[in-house]
């Protein structure tokens, strides 16, 4: 005779109805909650990545702006004070600040599954 | 049906989620259940899974069924949970060897309900990979190509795990009923 764990049918037969069900009433409410807090959390972080690149390019726009009129009043006598020193220096700090930014901005807006 | 409720959530309405949840709860719970044999680890992994497949719906591109997409998430969840918790039952190394009695016929001994619990019970101490195969392909009713696509499982590997449940559960059975026989007679 064929033993029983080698015969299909017998198995199929044994475990049909062997279903589990959810024992936890309030699984499906506390699911449904958690998905809406999760929503609400994505829909924040996006609204945060907006609000954080409109920032990024204000910052941006003000350090070139900055950079510009610095290297402007260099040339006026009254503001002599400005050497070519401090003017670099403020060209390299700008230029790695935004560099810094924009790589952790990109990270972030890329990798939105992290959120 | 389950793409309208695909589109529905994709398009912003949350409630539309709970269709899925009413729909696959009971299944992806079992399959958890098999794997972790403990129920509430089993409704955390079934938790966690649903709100993976809530924030991976806009990636699901219908190549397959929302059903094998979504419990081949949970598999993976109660996998993770399991190598987390480091909860794999070794049990049936030991209990491989028991004497074959012969032909069980289960129907003979208990009853409906009894035979449930039983199953139940011999489904718990079968390693988790066994028990998670045989609760696909014979609780489940999927296919071995299914359950290939689900666990990522080689069609080889998915005969073999199937062969060795079998046997597992088998032995399983022979020794809780022999237990049953003796407090009966």
């Amino acid at each position: 005779m064929e033993k029983n764990y080698n015969n299909d049918r017998y198995f199929r037969e044994l475990l049909s109805g062997s279903t589990r069900e959810m024992p936890f009433s309030d699984f499906e409410d506390e699911l449904i909650a958690e998905i809406r807090m999760e929503h609400e959390k994505k829909h924040l972080f996006l609204r945060n990545i907006k609000l954080s690149w409109l920032f990024f390019i204000l910052g941006m726009l003000s350090g070139i702006a900055i950079v510009v009129v610095l290297s402007f009043f260099n040339d006026t006598p009254s503001f002599s004070f400005l050497s070519d020193n401090i003017l670099s220096a403020a060209i390299i700090f700008i230029c790695l600040a935004i560099l810094l930014f924009a790589e952790k901005l990109f990270k972030i807006s890329f990798m939105q599954d992290n959120y | 049906m389950d793409e309208l409720y695909i589109k529905k959530v994709l398009n912003g309405d949350i409630d539309a989620f709970r269709y899925f949840v009413h729909q696959y709860k009971d299944k992806a719970y079992t399959l958890a259940f098999s794997v972790l044999k403990n129920e509430f680890d089993a409704r955390d992994a079934v938790q966690e899974a649903y709100i993976i497949a809530f924030r991976k719906l806009g990636k699901f591109r219908g190549k397959s069924k929302f059903s094998t997409w979504f419990f081949r998430i949970v598999i993976n969840e109660s996998l993770k949970c399991l190598k987390k918790f480091g909860k794999e039952k070794n049990i049936t190394n030991a209990r491989t060897e028991t004497v074959d009695p012969g032909y069980i016929e289960i129907h003979d001994i208990v009853s409906r309900d009894q035979q449930k619990y039983y199953i139940d019970l011999a489904i718990q101490n079968i390693p988790s990979n066994e028990a998670l195969a045989l609760t696909l392909f014979y609780i489940e009713e999927y296919s071995v190509e299914e359950i290939r696509e689900m666990t990522g499982w080689t069609e080889s590997n998915v005969k073999v795990l199937l062969h060795r449940a079998r046997k597992s559960m088998y032995n399983e059975l022979n020794l809780l009923l022999s237990t049953e026989k003796k407090t009966l007679y």
